[in-house]
């Protein structure tokens, strides 16, 4: 984008008296309207813009980019976007897939880079919290905790891109949750400022009955409501103990059983997932393994992970032996879970590959669903796309009380960047269709942005409709990320 | 028996956090906080200290119990509900505040007393009724009316069990008099009480079918001077010693036992029952509200003539339980809880002990 | 909008044309036993002869949800405030009538509505008794795993209302963890279902926004909650500490430790003696404070004597707190009481309890066995019964539950403790532990010469209570809730955070007609 583009758009806003009061604010290295920056920050990881972009499409930037390194200063910010009628995007780590985080349409928007705001402001070690600003990377954090014996508990695939605000603004679920919960259960209190600057912050109780617990309406908001700046989360120690199993089932039936029954009984895993038989890939690979039958297609295995204190390890692994036990599953020993874990951020790898081709689309859908659901939910989403030609991979996991989530990674090749859109489009299409006739909730896990807030059913557009009313009174010029969560654009 | 001897248990219950709340039938069936015990107690309590003015509306909550007892069961202080709220009727009946639906009540007892007696002298043999014997069978006005069969059934399986020396007792009477009691006509029950114990003190041993008459012959009447020299037994709790003899032909598969109110907690006969069931059916199934905690079929209290509506609520509740199973019969041993629990049977078969016993000889 | 300026008469004749199939009461005895929750300083009240002094306009019973709408939209039209009505059992003031208002009792809703074995889930209605859906689910072998001291006398709408705690929340966590998702008829009428059975869905967590909503948004109809297998095993112990910092030092280190005990309770030194005292149901007088008296008093003391003590001890309660610091280290000779409790799969407790046995011994617990354990158990709700002996007596008796991070809980304990010491007679546990810190339930009893300056004291108290509770930087309610008696603390509680609640309440409740005043918000509204 060039500034060219923006000098065309009729200009009610005096720009240059707004990057002046701006740059009064954050201090000239801090604010940018080099195309080095807007360029940076113009697109996120939403898979349909990197197709466009492939295709030669040409996204339009921010107008402007600030680092401010306080939430005194995104106060400010707040309040010249607000005098001005500005479009605000708050920026984390720009990963994310659903296009929450790059502009939209011809406004003249300002993108907040929040990575400056990156420290520890406090740690108690004794009550094992820390206070933290929302600018860190994930997996800085984690280092960081790592250091003092401490580990946040939260790891997503994109621990290394993602910002914790980020996390806490799409209630992010991580490949642990189903021992520690998504972010939003390890968060005790939040400091954010609201579209007008005002500060709020929450106080940290480690549970309380004083109303409403008031920072769920910024956790998962997507930035639509003010910008979150830190955070007190929860923390665990760094593991004394862990230990790794895997089974085989004959079907998906057995496998989900086998984990509803162990986390049923109380069994708190590490990781729980149900994935396809490890055997498969490699025949995949290997042009001389015989082909596959049926029922080794229908073959699933369940890879976990335990940590804590050895002998309760061990007696969670003893529990989830007797069930897997009554189900008829195989005992694969620790190793395929172990190889999982020590792979487990591949997957973040696995897409990029494949958008690099030409016509090619992909991308990942993700559906919570109960454990009554589940089996039919997994067969329908499998035959859905596969008789329309698309490969998929799926997996479960998430396990929790009442359910799972259910995650596909679909990716094909099209004729055309038009039909490979075209494709794309009508994946997520199937995806949603699946979805309403098998019980499971569309995305749960990174948000929704401006991509998924259409797909939604009645009841989730609902939901959202509430978030626009309270945004109208929190956010009456509307410059709070307007567009992402189905909110006025 | 005056309304100041409970003022500790009023009291007590006007500052009490509604510990027994879950259990009131009646308040469970209403959904009305004016009528669970803690606000009854409180309500009866304005009253005494007056406070409130005893008017019939203030007095109709004391018409809202069905006096089966088991909120006492929770509560830490020992406080009897039941009387208290008794007495409080009574305080309504003197002030004239008592129910419009209690009007004429000595009236229609003793109407229906005597209709009774000529029923159960249609219903029995003029050869089972003896003026002398060992032991006296006093059968009860529900029983009579509600379950005439379960006297004979009675005598049939006594017989089997080679106890032929039972006669019907002879008298004026078939209540005991709660319904006086639950109606705070205190000197009616006096008099009635004074009456039977006079006919009833010649026999050793007096058993009878209705839980409520026998616990009102052994308890109450010695506090209101009229105590009775006989041993007054319910029927299963005489047949209990004989339980091994009886020899039954077939048996029931599974069936619930519901213990009614008198029998079980105001009794505390609760084995007794089970052991004669057992012989008659291979598997007794237990509600999750049994023995001291058994919940009211809804027929105590006076609750079915005041407020039917709340009784029916009551046995339908009780009878859910049932619905919620496969099993086809609920075996009680208390006319009043047959009648009940069978108008919301909803199919499920409510059958008399003994009249189950009679059936599998 | 006729306005709130309009007779009664006139209210009940429009509710009535309104809703013509709605069940109204205006029955003295309704108007009376629903005039006042079970705030103790309503009780006091009660003692002074106000028993109703400010009755509701009526009582209604709506049946189901649309009638609720319909009711909503009545009061919206007439301002008339609803107050929303489970069993009436909350303690700050949460249910309080006040004249001109509609008590809109639940428990006409009070369905199971469906019970999932597979997907570890019950749905229910709002005006369900705790006990009684604990039965139902009890008869399919499963559990909720909430058991408040007031099990019997509260409503599933209540505990989601107040984010009410049970005493296995270390290990089932409170209702706010429990609840999946709820129906809310909110104040302007829309019926809201706030979450998923699986996926919260995008955008806010709504379900944590009104939970804990007292009734302020709107009326919780429904939930959807998690529920658990039935615990095939069970395993209590006792362990006394010295001093009660070490039994708190010890329940961190078990709750950083990776397990979680269904049951985490320590007594302070005071409490202990209660606690532990022997008092089966049928034994011997329990009052509270004829325990505490009867400890300094020597066991043998005379009845008369207790009594006396008692008195002195109420209304010189500096002295009485003073003697029993004193006395403390000779009164609890086996220290402070702390009951660990195990419950759920037999080899994932007993794996937990050696572990954690092992653990609080590494902390210096002496061990006392499983007996106090088993003891606490069979005599977990007998707790609340000496309310009514106290109040009867001419005392008052109330309890405060407040929490924090680890780091400030003894703060929080000194403060308060001293705050309340001048006031009344103040004792205290420990419980509800979670790796971040944990609650503290402060019970205390005073007394004064009359009704009048008792209510005064009782009002002194509470706002030094509550005052430092904040100065500690803990929160002023860990499962009681608000209500109106804690209402002026909210902005102490919230910071300017309460702009967030004003915000809900202003869209949720545009008309403030849902029970105005709790939460410290819309109190000027309808009365």
């Amino acid at each position: 984008m060039s500034s060219r583009d923006n000098e065309q758009q009729p200009v009610s806003a005096p720009y240059p008296e707004i990057t002046a009061q701006l740059t009064e604010v954050v201090g000239a290295e801090n604010l940018s309207s080099s195309p080095v920056d807007t360029i940076a920050h113009a697109v996120d990881f939403w898979p349909r813009k990197l197709m466009e972009t492939r295709a030669g499409r040409w996204h339009r930037g921010p107008r402007w980019v600030v680092w401010p390194g306080a939430a005194a200063e995104v106060a400010h910010v707040l309040r010249i976007a607000s005098t001005y009628a500005i479009p605000v995007i708050p920026y984390g780590g720009g990963s994310s897939m659903v296009g929450g985080a790059s502009p939209r349409g011809e406004r003249p928007w300002l993108v907040i880079n929040c990575k400056r705001m990156c420290n520890i402001l406090d740690m108690d070690e004794g009550s094992m919290v820390v206070h933290v600003q929302a600018g860190v990377v994930g997996v800085e954090l984690e280092e960081r905790l790592n250091a003092r014996g401490f580990s946040l508990g939260h790891v997503p695939t994109s621990m290394t891109t993602a910002t914790l605000g980020g996390w806490l603004s799409t209630r992010s679920s991580g490949m642990l949750s189903s021992r520690y919960g998504r972010i939003s259960d390890l968060c005790l209190g939040i400091t954010a400022v609201l579209p007008d600057g005002q500060l709020v912050h929450t106080r940290v109780a480690p549970r309380r009955a004083t109303g409403p617990e008031l920072m769920h309406l910024l956790l998962g908001a997507e930035g639509t409501l003010g910008i979150i700046t830190a955070a007190h989360l929860r923390l665990h120690r760094l593991p004394l103990h862990r230990q790794f199993d895997s089974f085989r089932f004959e079907r998906i039936d057995e496998a989900a059983e086998a984990l509803r029954r162990s986390i049923t009984s109380g069994v708190r895993p590490l990781v729980a997932r149900i994935q396809r038989d490890p055997r498969l890939r490699r025949s995949d690979r290997d042009p001389d393994a015989p082909v596959p039958d049926a029922a080794a297609l229908a073959r699933r295995v369940l890879l976990l992970a335990f940590e804590g204190p050895a002998e309760l390890v061990e007696a969670e692994r003893g529990v989830v032996r007797s069930h897997v036990a009554e189900l008829g599953g195989e005992a694969l020993g620790q190793a395929p879970a172990r190889r999982w874990w020590g792979q487990r951020f591949a997957a973040g790898f696995r897409m990029t590959p494949v958008l690099v081709r030409e016509n090619s689309f992909a991308d990942y859908v993700e559906a919570g669903v109960t454990w009554a659901g589940l089996a039919g939910l997994y067969r329908a989403m499998e035959e859905a796309f596969a008789s329309r030609g698309w490969r998929t991979r799926l997996v479960v996991e998430h396990a929790r009380m009442e359910g799972v989530s259910l995650g596909c990674a679909f990716w094909g090749d099209a004729a055309s960047p038009q039909e490979a859109v075209a494709s794309y489009d009508a994946a997520w299409k199937v995806a949603q269709q699946v979805c309403l006739a098998h019980g499971g909730r569309l995305g749960h896990v990174y948000g929704g942005g401006q991509h998924r807030a259409v797909l939604l059913d009645e009841w989730g557009k609902g939901r959202l409709e509430l978030l626009t009313r309270i945004k109208r009174k929190l956010d009456p010029a509307g410059i709070m990320n307007p567009g992402v969560l189905g909110t006025e654009p | 028996m005056s309304f100041d001897e409970y003022e500790k248990a009023l009291e007590l219950c006007t500052y009490c956090p509604k510990l027994c709340r879950h259990t009131c039938p009646v308040g469970n069936a209403e959904r009305r906080e004016a009528v669970i015990p803690q606000a009854k107690m409180a309500m009866a309590n304005l009253v005494r200290k007056g406070q409130v003015e005893l008017t019939t509306e203030t007095a109709s909550v004391f018409y809202h119990c069905n006096g089966c007892g088991l909120c006492g069961e929770y509560c830490e202080h020992d406080v009897d509900v039941t009387p208290a709220l008794f007495a409080a009727r009574a305080e309504a009946v003197n002030g004239g505040m008592d129910l419009p639906s209690m009007k004429h009540f000595t009236d229609r007892f003793y109407a229906r007393n005597e209709s009774l007696l000529r029923e159960l002298h249609h219903l029995v043999e003029e050869r089972y009724f003896v003026e002398e014997a060992q032991v006296a069978y006093f059968p009860s006005c529900d029983t009579v009316e509600h379950s005439p069969g379960v006297i004979g059934d009675t005598l049939r399986v006594l017989d089997s069990v080679g106890v032929d020396y039972v006669a019907l007792h002879d008298g004026e009477y078939v209540c005991a008099g709660y319904p006086f009691w639950a109606a705070g006509l205190m000197s009616e029950l006096s008099f009635l009480a004074k009456e039977i114990s006079a006919k009833l003190s010649g026999y050793k041993k007096v058993i009878c079918d209705c839980p409520a008459c026998v616990w009102m012959m052994r308890f109450l009447y010695p506090q209101i001077d009229a105590p009775i020299s006989a041993e007054v037994l319910h029927v299963v709790e005489f047949l209990d010693n004989y339980a091994r003899r009886i020899e039954v032909s077939s048996t029931v598969q599974e069936a619930f036992y519901h213990d009614p109110c008198y029998l079980g907690r105001w009794l505390g006969v609760f084995d007794a029952p089970r052991r004669l069931m057992g012989r008659a059916v291979r598997e007794i199934r237990e509600f999750s509200w049994n023995r001291e905690r058994g919940y009211c079929c809804g027929g105590g209290g006076l609750l079915a003539d005041n407020l039917p509506d709340v009784s029916s609520k009551i046995a339908r509740r009780r009878m859910d339980e049932v619905a919620r199973t496969q099993v086809p019969m609920v075996v009680s041993a208390c006319a009043t809880c047959e009648r009940n629990l069978a108008r919301e049977s909803g199919g499920v078969e409510v059958v008399n002990l003994m009249t189950l016993l009679a059936r599998m000889l | 909008m006729t306005g709130p300026s309009t007779s009664p008469d006139s209210r009940l004749a429009s509710l009535r044309e309104a809703l013509p199939t709605l069940r109204v009461s205006v029955h003295v005895a309704d108007r009376i036993a629903y005039a006042r929750d079970l705030w103790p300083g309503g009780q006091l009240e009660k003692l002074a002869g106000r028993f109703a002094p400010e009755p509701p306009l009526c009582v209604v019973w709506p049946t189901d949800r649309s009638e609720l709408v319909r009711l909503v939209a009545w009061a919206r039209e007439r301002g008339t405030a609803l107050v929303p009505f489970g069993a009436g059992s909350g303690v700050c003031g949460g249910t309080t009538a006040g004249a001109g208002k509609v008590i809109v009792d639940l428990k006409l809703m009070d369905s199971v509505v469906r019970i999932e074995p597979q997907n570890n889930l019950v749905r229910a209605q709002a005006g369900i008794l705790g006990w009684h859906l604990e039965d139902r689910l009890n008869e399919e072998g499963l559990t909720l795993g909430h058991f408040p001291s007031s099990l019997m006398c509260s409503t599933l709408g209540g505990y989601l209302a107040t984010r009410s705690a049970g005493q296995c929340s270390s290990m089932y966590g409170k209702i706010e963890d429990m609840v999946v998702s709820m129906e809310v008829v909110a104040g302007t009428g829309e019926v809201i279902e706030t979450g998923r059975d699986m996926g919260g869905g995008l955008g806010p967590d709504w379900t944590q926004l009104f939970v804990g909503s007292e009734g302020a948004l709107g009326f919780i109809t429904e939930g959807t909650l998690k529920v658990h297998p039935a615990p095939e095993h069970r395993v209590m112990h006792g362990y006394g500490f010295e001093r009660v910092s070490a039994g708190c030092e010890a329940i961190r280190r078990l709750m950083q430790a990776g397990l979680r005990p269904a049951v985490v309770r320590l007594y302070d030194e005071f409490d202990s003696v209660l606690a532990r005292s022997g008092a089966e149901k049928g034994s011997e007088a329990d009052s509270l404070l004829e325990r505490i008296t009867g400890q300094v008093k020597g066991r043998g003391a005379l009845p008369w004597l207790k009594r006396r003590a008692m008195q002195v001890a109420l209304s010189r309660p500096e002295i009485a707190n003073r003697v029993v610091d004193e006395l403390a280290p000779m009164v609890s000779a086996d220290g402070c009481l702390c009951v660990i409790g195990w419950e759920g799969d037999r080899r994932m407790v007993d794996a937990q309890a050696r572990l954690g046995h092992e653990e609080l011994m590494r902390s210096g617990a002496r061990d006392l066995g499983e007996e106090p354990g088993w003891h606490w158990l069979r005599r977990r709700y007998a707790v609340s019964y000496k309310q009514s002996k106290l109040f009867t007596s001419g005392a008052f008796v109330d309890t405060m539950e407040v929490a924090s991070t680890w780091n400030r809980l003894m703060d929080l304990y000194e403060g308060v403790r001293k705050a309340i010491a001048p006031f009344a007679f103040v004792m205290a546990h420990f419980s509800h532990a979670y790796p971040e810190g944990c609650s503290i339930y402060f019970s205390f009893a005073g007394s004064a010469s009359d009704p009048v300056e008792a209510r005064m004291r009782y009002e002194r108290l509470w706002s030094a209570a509550l005052a430092a509770a904040t100065r500690a930087g803990g929160t002023i309610s860990h499962h009681h809730g608000v209500g109106r008696s804690k209402a002026h603390f909210m902005t102490e509680e919230h910071g300017n955070s309460m702009l967030l609640l004003r915000t809900l309440k202003s869209t949720f409740d545009p008309d403030t007609i849902m029970n105005p005043g709790v939460l410290g918000v819309g109190a000027s509204g309808a009365p």
